[in-house]
């Protein structure tokens, strides 16, 4: 590259901008290579701003692009209001839903429990009806509150071995 | 526009950045202002970097959508040409990166000039034109986006600097570097 204006002038984007600064008008007085390297510059510029390499878009061309711009954004404006209120149904059925497993899955584990209890006691009892009927009867007597004095325990206590 | 005028709307009166402002707000004409102002400026610029009519079409749609649903972002401190081609620089970035590959399958639309031009004018003009265009697009993209952004659709130094995330004296020295390679092929 050469050593003239060439960086001064490339500051420019008008000619009547450059022409008006004094050290370039000065400088193309006695140089006649940015002389002309000022006018190809700007008319390179014009020419590419009015290039016909650009096609057009005409009137009608451009209503339709905004009609569908308008029915394009009315779409997603609608998606955007619709998809947050689907997540929420969403996540109101899954709630419901994880509530109502964890439910069942307590009362299983309560049932498995008494399970283990019976197979407890029938390791050690043949007969399991039987022994579940005392068992009831000694919660029944625990809890009673007739059971005052030791003799009325003790002669409790006889019918449950005799039993036993 | 008389109606909207009667609404105290007078688009004419009114600078970019004021009309973006009142579409913020929510006057719906307001984008219609805009859009009337724009489109065929963003139409060339997308139609300059995807060298297809139909692909400059989509992305110019695009263009509009975005300001459309994303007039909340507008910041009224920053300036209009910023913003503006701002979301036009990403819509064209981000649909050269997705269709890197059919993009360059694209066959540029054919010029035509004027009846009155002679054919061996039409011949010079659309060969000096092809080669002022054809340098155009042989420039790194950086160079050609500061070069289109400042000296075709007129932003300043500091907005082409903002629009493309980076420092003044960085898009001076990629506008200098490409309008020395634009000047070169008009030498040849």
């Amino acid at each position: 590259m050469n050593n003239h204006i060439d960086n001064l002038l490339f500051d420019y984007n008008k000619k009547e901008s450059a022409l008006n600064d004094k050290e370039i008008s000065l400088h193309i007085q006695d140089c006649g290579r940015c002389r002309k390297l000022l006018e190809d510059y700007f008319n390179t510029i014009d020419v590419m701003r009015n290039s016909p390499e650009i096609p057009q878009l005409s009137d009608s061309e451009c209503s339709r692009m905004f009609e569908n711009i308008i029915s394009r954004a009315e779409v997603r404006r609608r998606k955007a209001t619709i998809l947050p209120r689907v997540i929420a149904v969403a996540a109101s059925v899954i709630i419901i839903l994880t509530a109502v497993f964890l439910y069942k899955n307590h009362n299983n584990t309560l049932n498995t429990g008494r399970e283990i209890e019976s197979h407890i006691i029938g390791i050690f009892s043949p007969d399991k009806t039987d022994d579940l009927e005392i068992i009831s009867d000694l919660e029944l007597f625990s809890n009673l509150d007739i059971i005052e004095n030791l003799e009325t325990l003790e002669e409790l206590n006889e019918v449950i071995d005799d039993e036993i | 526009m008389a109606d909207l005028k009667g609404k105290g709307f007078d688009p004419l009166k009114m600078t970019d950045a004021e009309i973006m402002l009142r579409f913020r707000e929510g006057e719906a004409a307001a984008f219609r202002v805009l859009y009337d102002r724009f489109v065929r400026r963003v139409f060339s610029m997308a139609y300059r970097f995807s060298r297809n009519y139909e692909t400059a079409r989509d992305i110019t749609q695009e263009v509009f959508l975005r300001l459309y649903q994303k007039k909340d972002l507008y910041n009224p401190e920053i300036s209009f040409n910023t913003f503006f081609y701002r979301l036009t620089y990403n819509c064209i970035l981000n649909y050269i990166r997705d269709h890197r590959d059919t993009l360059s399958e694209n066959e540029p639309t054919p010029v035509s000039f004027s009846s009155s031009v002679t054919p061996e004018q039409t011949a010079f003009a659309n060969e000096l034109l092809k080669n002022i265009e054809k340098r155009l697009d042989e420039l790194p993209e950086k160079q050609k986006t500061a070069f289109i952004l400042n000296k075709i659709e007129g932003l300043s130094y500091e907005e082409t600097a903002q629009v493309m995330d980076t420092n003044i004296n960085t898009v001076k020295s990629l506008i200098h570097r490409a309008t020395i390679s634009i000047m070169e092929i008009k030498d040849e």
